[in-house]
């Protein structure tokens, strides 16, 4: 089937695994977790770094905006690594409120 | 100085590439015997250090660790194309 | 998987299937926005291979004084003057005016400026966007609002850094494999193509990647300027700092010589050169010379300005980047745009990019190359795979030759039509749109074939035709000495050559012969030819 869920190894082997509805699923939440959620996350962690590194207001907000892409970046590679999607959907949601409520109170 | 950034570059992932048991066998035939492994390694990891010092030298500090990384490209080419049909020459 | 602790082996899986997805659902996109990066090294240079009519400049002085001369016939009560002025690889001088009251005209269209020559005469080139065409489409893209094609690209550009994150974590054997190349193994190939077209320029793809992100930082990411300011124009106005225009004080005085300033200039910066040229209230005693330093002087990309009294000549202020995140910030986007590179480093990033273009091309022939092992029934491929094998071809060998289209309706349009600089642009996407569609239309093998040929003929033709039909050919270039013309004609006749390396190479490849279906043993792979080999050749020669 065209979009099957199947991983391959690196050596380019294929494994499948069972293709059933709770494998799209997983995928789909992953996807909408790492796009959208990823970024929310990011900027919260933005903000924080934006209010929390040391230097200038123009200083802070440009190397905090410099990072934001590497956050990013992890968060989406962390999402579709994690154990379950509901796994990163928990962690995501924990590191976005910590940084959220630490940039709050930071301001 | 470019040129012998290049050079160095190119003779340090040479030197390196030899070290690989499959490409040393492919080239010299066998594996490498662990002494000549070592002295490979380090010869090749020397050459790439000297090859980024000719890249200071040869652009300045700002330019020449981004001259360098590109001398790594440029010199990897041509010795991944060289391990890939040089044993095929050999009989 | 011997002796593998299952966590380790589920974090490499993971990662390989986040890699082919962001690398497939955006590849034909990034494929576009590397080849027009990797091209837009070259801006200027193709700019003026467009504009044959003004040649190089070689003395700035002259240029600016031309420009000051065809001002003050032109507009001498004008609030304001700009004078653009080159460096040794663009060729003529913008020159421009203001005058009190009218709007700042949009992007490109301004009925006041002229170009200048490199004797200080006005001369009229062709109407065309020359390189920029290019460069502007690999990040504006064409045909969409500028904000929608910047956010288009923004985000195929963050697919694209997942993708190397996730494809550095996926290649088990990084190290080992480092210089193994099996050409002739089919899939096999494909994949130590692109993992060698990826792994050895990965220094550059990594920075040009982040880099680009960078330069459009603010718009993708304004929570950090959110954080810390009430309003974008609140950052602006700290982040920005433009010198305030004047207002005429009515008391007439002559404008100080333009030649000592731009020396006073040079000296000030060291050795810098003036890139730009701002007079407010010319011929004013309150008349100011606001010197902006040259682009390409500079790794940082930033504000060097310094503020001369307009009729004594004499310094009253300067400006240079102080803040670090600024210089940060301007730095790599001053290595993403090779700002201040000498010309073998071009060379280099140019031959990085070409390597970039080349990788994402491997990526989508290799994800054809695995799944149609893979096909219940080969003769009826499934939509997905039909739908990547078509804008593979469409695209990979489509979108070149349409590019070369764009340098041939340079050639090829009449000087007077009217927007005859956009219908330059108009005829690359005709072009693309037609070779889409032959995609579609063709057999794939017939397809890849005809396609790889006609960008191969384009590409070869361009100089010859440049030499027989119009008189800026090589041979002219070379006897004016102008080896950026010559180079520009002999690299497209290498690339010419490399593509039709490329449709031989499919012309004599032998299609895998439908097998039946066996069990897990390697199966017989056909003699794929040494495609990518020739590829990776011709980039990195």
């Amino acid at each position: 089937m065209a979009f099957g869920i199947y991983s391959v190894n690196a050596t380019g082997v294929r494994q499948t695994q069972k293709g059933n509805w709770q494998g799209v699923r997983d995928v789909i939440a992953r996807i909408l977790l790492a796009a959208v959620g990823g970024y929310a996350v990011m900027a919260a962690c933005t903000v924080l770094l934006a209010r929390v590194l040391p230097g200038q207001a123009l200083d802070r907000t440009l190397w905090a905006t410099i990072l934001s892409f590497a956050i990013y970046a992890g968060l989406v590679v962390w999402t579709f690594a994690a154990r379950s999607a509901l796994r990163a959907g928990a962690v995501l949601l924990a590191i976005g409120a910590v940084a959220g409520l630490c940039a709050w109170w930071a301001a | 100085m470019t040129l012998a950034a290049l050079l160095l570059c190119l003779a340090g992932f040479f030197a390196l590439s030899l070290a690989m048991p499959r490409h040393h066998a492919a080239l010299i035939g066998g594996p490498p015997p662990p002494r000549r492994r070592l002295l490979l390694k380090l010869a090749g990891w020397l050459c790439l250090a000297l090859g980024l010092v000719a890249s200071l030298l040869a652009w300045g500090l700002a330019w020449g660790v981004v001259g360098w990384l590109g001398l790594l490209t440029a010199a990897a080419a041509p010795v991944l194309l060289a391990q890939t049909w040089w044993p095929r020459a050999r009989p | 998987m011997s002796g593998k602790i299952p966590k380790a082996l589920g974090f490499r899986q993971s990662q390989a299937g986040l890699h082919t997805w962001t690398g497939l659902l955006v590849g034909w996109i990034l494929y576009l926005i590397f080849l027009n990066g990797a091209v837009s090294y070259w801006r200027e240079e193709i700019t003026r291979w467009a504009q044959p009519e003004i040649g190089v400049t070689r003395d700035v002085e002259t240029v600016a004084r031309g420009a000051i001369a065809h001002l003050q016939a032109v507009a001498p009560k004008a609030t304001t003057w700009s004078i653009s002025l080159p460096d040794e690889r663009a060729g003529g001088a913008t020159a421009t005016f203001r005058e009190k009251g009218r709007p700042a005209p949009r992007r490109g269209v301004d009925p006041n400026a002229v170009t200048i020559g490199p004797d200080g005469q006005v001369v009229t080139p062709r109407d065309t966007e020359g390189g920029d065409a290019f460069y502007r489409l690999h990040f504006d893209l064409r045909y969409v609002p500028v904000i929608w094609g910047r956010w288009i690209v923004g985000f195929c550009t963050m697919f694209m850094l997942v993708a190397i994150v996730s494809g550095v974590i996926t290649h088990k054997k990084i190290f080992a494999d480092f210089f193994t190349f099996r050409p002739g193994k089919g899939q096999r190939s494909w994949l130590d193509g692109h993992n060698a077209l990826a792994v050895l320029a990965l220094p550059f793809h990594a920075m040009i990647t982040y880099t680009g992100l960078i330069t459009l930082m603010v718009l993708y990411v304004p929570w950090g300027v959110a954080a810390n300011y009430p309003s974008k124009t609140a950052y602006y106005a700290q982040s920005i700092t433009r010198t305030k225009p004047v207002k005429p004080s009515g008391e007439a005085a002559p404008l100080a010589d333009i030649g000592a300033v731009l020396k006073s200039a040079e000296r000030a910066w060291d050795g810098g050169h003036a890139g730009l040229i701002r007079i407010d209230a010319p011929n004013d005693k309150a008349a100011r010379i606001i010197v902006t330093r040259r682009a390409s002087d500079t790794l940082v990309d930033g504000r060097w300005e310094i503020v001369f009294d307009g009729v004594t000549g004499q310094i009253r202020s300067q400006v240079a980047p102080t803040s670090s995140g600024m210089i940060a910030r301007g730095g790599m986007v001053g290595l993403h745009a090779g700002r201040f590179a000498p010309m073998t480093m071009r060379w280099l990033f140019f031959l990085s990019g070409l390597a970039g273009t080349a990788m994402v091309a491997t990526g989508l022939v290799l994800w054809i190359a695995k799944r149609r092992q893979k096909l219940a029934d080969p003769a009826r491929p499934h939509f997905g795979f039909r739908l990547v094998e078509r804008l593979n071809i469409g695209t990979i060998a489509g979108l070149p030759a349409a590019m070369a289209v764009f340098l041939w309706a340079n050639r090829l349009l009449p000087l007077n039509l009217a927007g005859r600089g956009d219908w330059e642009v108009h005829a690359m996407f005709i072009a693309w749109g037609v070779l889409l569609l032959h995609g579609f239309v063709r057999p794939p093998r017939r397809g890849w074939i005809e396609q790889l040929s006609l960008t191969a003929g384009l590409l070869l033709a361009l100089p010859v035709f440049n030499i027989a039909a119009a008189q800026h050919g090589l041979v002219a270039s070379l006897r004016s000495g102008d080896t950026a013309m010559a180079v520009m004609d002999l690299t497209l006749l290498a690339l010419g050559a490399a593509f039709a390396a490329m449709a031989v190479g499919v012309a004599h490849h032998k299609p895998a012969q439908p097998k039946a279906r066996r069990a897990k043993t390697a199966p017989v792979t056909p003699k794929a030819p040494a495609t990518p080999a020739r590829k990776a050749e011709e980039v990195e020669a």
